[in-house]
């Protein structure tokens, strides 16, 4: 079955990144173009050999009203680069995190296209310039499954993973605060990282000196909101010889096997991760033992934390013993995990960060904080019912 | 259904902080859209007793509503009112103000309704200025938002469920 997979049909030949950072002097459009472009470029191809194009959540298609979440759409990247497409894709429902990514793989490997970019845009911290980060509003009514989640108050993602989080450190009998040492060391990750966009040092103390945003998440287990754009462009695995900085698919996993509600797993101190991971590891001939390292959707430092378990990097309820002090999860640790600084310091650029990341590590082109093995890295995205994990592989 | 839908009586039943704090918060959250399969949830709950979808074959209760039954999949849900009794599996404490019309602290609960294990609902969480406890019983109590919609909230009780 493993030589059947279609992720063997494919590669990633190519990783573009804007400037990344806060109140860029940029508009989404400025910072996506010029992401593709280096794109494509490092995949040793033209705008004209692109015949592919996706992303998530593309222009006016999501439902809450977040200044600078979405990005600018396909149909506007299509025509800013003149690209002639065979196959597109902006799926709100299943885009996110890496569904745009995922999907786009499948398209080549099926031969739609031969060339797909994917490509992430946020705006968030120019687009909310001066004020406080703000909760989730829908135009109008709250309806489907935010109708239980943002009408009785809960109007912010963080106040659902504080609860999942709350439960979770309940069951395992840990101090929540042990969720500090994933910030503080990913703030150590940042500070060799000149693109992210906090990097002066933070201290356990201080973490515990933080203000409470939602219990038991403090101000630094939120990822930073921040501008940029990243693309990535997948090409038929034939396309390999022709480019300088390959990375391979071994597998992707995408499984959501229980309902779709935030708290609606039997197990309430678990995520759809589990289930994504689980996919994965029944589809990749590897195991959590062949990882060299992770870069772990930290939209919250708690989802980062699941992830180390639902990976199975760590068994269940040993994350928080796995991360104590920090030095296993440091660059040079068991398991280093996000060693840009991942969203909590290095921004929060949708997952698409810790994808460059893990691509950089891979190619040999991770600047200042290159690991001293990097073989085989983890990429996960989502939190709550959203999941994807993803296992790269040095070329 | 009644062809009208008063407030229920509840008001009472807050203390004057309570009262202040559910006004605030329940007044710039987002209401609910009630529409479909979830009107009569947040009618019924304005109505003063709440009530959710049960199969009346495998006796079994469906949240959220569905159209027809999520366990068994027979065409035969009902409204049927709940006990109003539930567990607290979650809670956090906000502290942060999302917007400015929002106040400056609040406690939400998540709390699993004793009638079913996957029966669960999010809400405000009152009774716990002293701290909120895994595991404590809680009561459902009802906000009225609008003649047809109330929210339910949650009292954390002394004791742990029965």
């Amino acid at each position: 079955m493993s030589n059947e997979r279609f992720e063997s049909r494919v590669i990633i030949s190519g990783i573009g990144q804007s400037e990344t950072g806060r109140r860029l002097d940029a508009t989404g459009l400025e910072l996506t173009v010029n992401a593709c472009r280096r794109a494509i470029a490092d995949a040793g191809l033209e705008p004209g050999d692109i015949d592919g194009l996706a992303t998530w959540p593309g222009e006016g298609s999501f439902p809450l009203k977040s200044p600078g979440f979405e990005g600018p759409g396909i149909h506007g990247v299509q025509d800013a680069l003149r690209f002639e497409l065979d196959w597109y894709l902006s799926a709100n429902e299943g885009g996110n995190v890496f569904g745009s990514l995922i999907e786009a793989a499948m398209a080549v490997a099926s031969g739609l296209a031969n060339n797909a970019l994917v490509f992430r845009t946020v705006t968030e911290a120019r687009a909310q310039a001066g004020r406080r980060r703000a909760g989730m509003v829908q135009n109008g009514a709250a309806r489907g499954s935010l109708e239980w989640l943002l009408a009785p108050g809960a109007v912010t993602a963080t106040n659902w993973a504080a609860l999942l989080a709350q439960a979770y450190f309940h069951h395992a009998g840990v101090d929540p605060a042990t969720l500090g040492w994933i910030p503080v060391v990913q703030r150590v990750h940042a500070a060799r990282n000149p693109k992210a966009v906090y990097t002066e040092p933070l201290s356990f103390a201080e973490y515990q000196d933080s203000r409470v945003i939602s219990s038991p998440l403090r101000l630094y287990d939120c990822d930073a909101v921040a501008d940029g754009s990243t693309a990535v462009v997948i090409s038929r695995s034939s396309h390999r010889a022709a480019c300088d900085h390959p990375v391979l698919i071994d597998a992707v996993g995408t499984a959501r096997r229980s309902r779709p509600g935030w708290f609606d797993r039997p197990e309430l101190a678990s995520m759809a991760a589990h289930d994504a991971a689980a996919h994965l590891w029944r589809r990749s001939a590897l195991t959590p033992r062949d990882l060299d390292f992770g870069q772990l959707y930290d939209g919250y430092s708690f989802f980062a934390l699941m992830w180390l378990e639902a990976a199975g990097v760590v068994a269940k309820y040993e994350a928080t013993h796995f991360i104590e002090g920090g030095d296993r999860i440091k660059h040079g640790g068991a398991f280093p995990i996000n060693t840009g600084g991942g969203q909590l310091s290095g921004g929060r650029l949708m997952g698409f960060g810790l994808l460059h990341e893990a691509c950089l590590q891979l190619t040999g082109r991770a600047d200042g904080r290159q690991l001293a093995r990097s073989e085989v890295g983890l990429v996960t995205g989502g939190g709550g019912p959203i999941a994807q994990a993803i296992t790269l592989t040095r070329a | 259904m009644t062809a009208s839908h008063p407030r229920p009586p509840v008001e009472g039943d807050f203390s004057a902080a309570e009262r202040e704090l559910l006004t605030r918060l329940l007044s710039n959250a987002p209401l609910p859209a009630a529409e479909d399969e979830t009107t009569q949830f947040w009618r019924s709950a304005a109505s003063g007793a709440l009530e959710l979808t049960r199969c009346t074959t495998c006796e079994r209760w469906s949240f959220p509503p569905a159209p027809d039954c999520s366990c068994c999949g027979a065409d035969t849900l009902t409204w049927s009112p709940v006990s109003g009794r539930g567990v607290l599996l979650s809670f956090t404490v906000n502290e942060h103000r999302w917007y400015p019309e929002l106040p400056a602290t609040y406690m939400l609960g998540l709390v699993q309704l004793d009638e079913q294990a996957n029966l669960r609902l999010l809400g405000p969480l009152l009774g716990a200025e002293e701290g909120a406890v895994i595991g404590r019983a809680v009561a459902v109590e009802l906000w009225a938002r609008t003649d047809a919609i109330a929210q339910p909230v949650f009292r954390q009780l002394e004791r742990p469920p029965v």
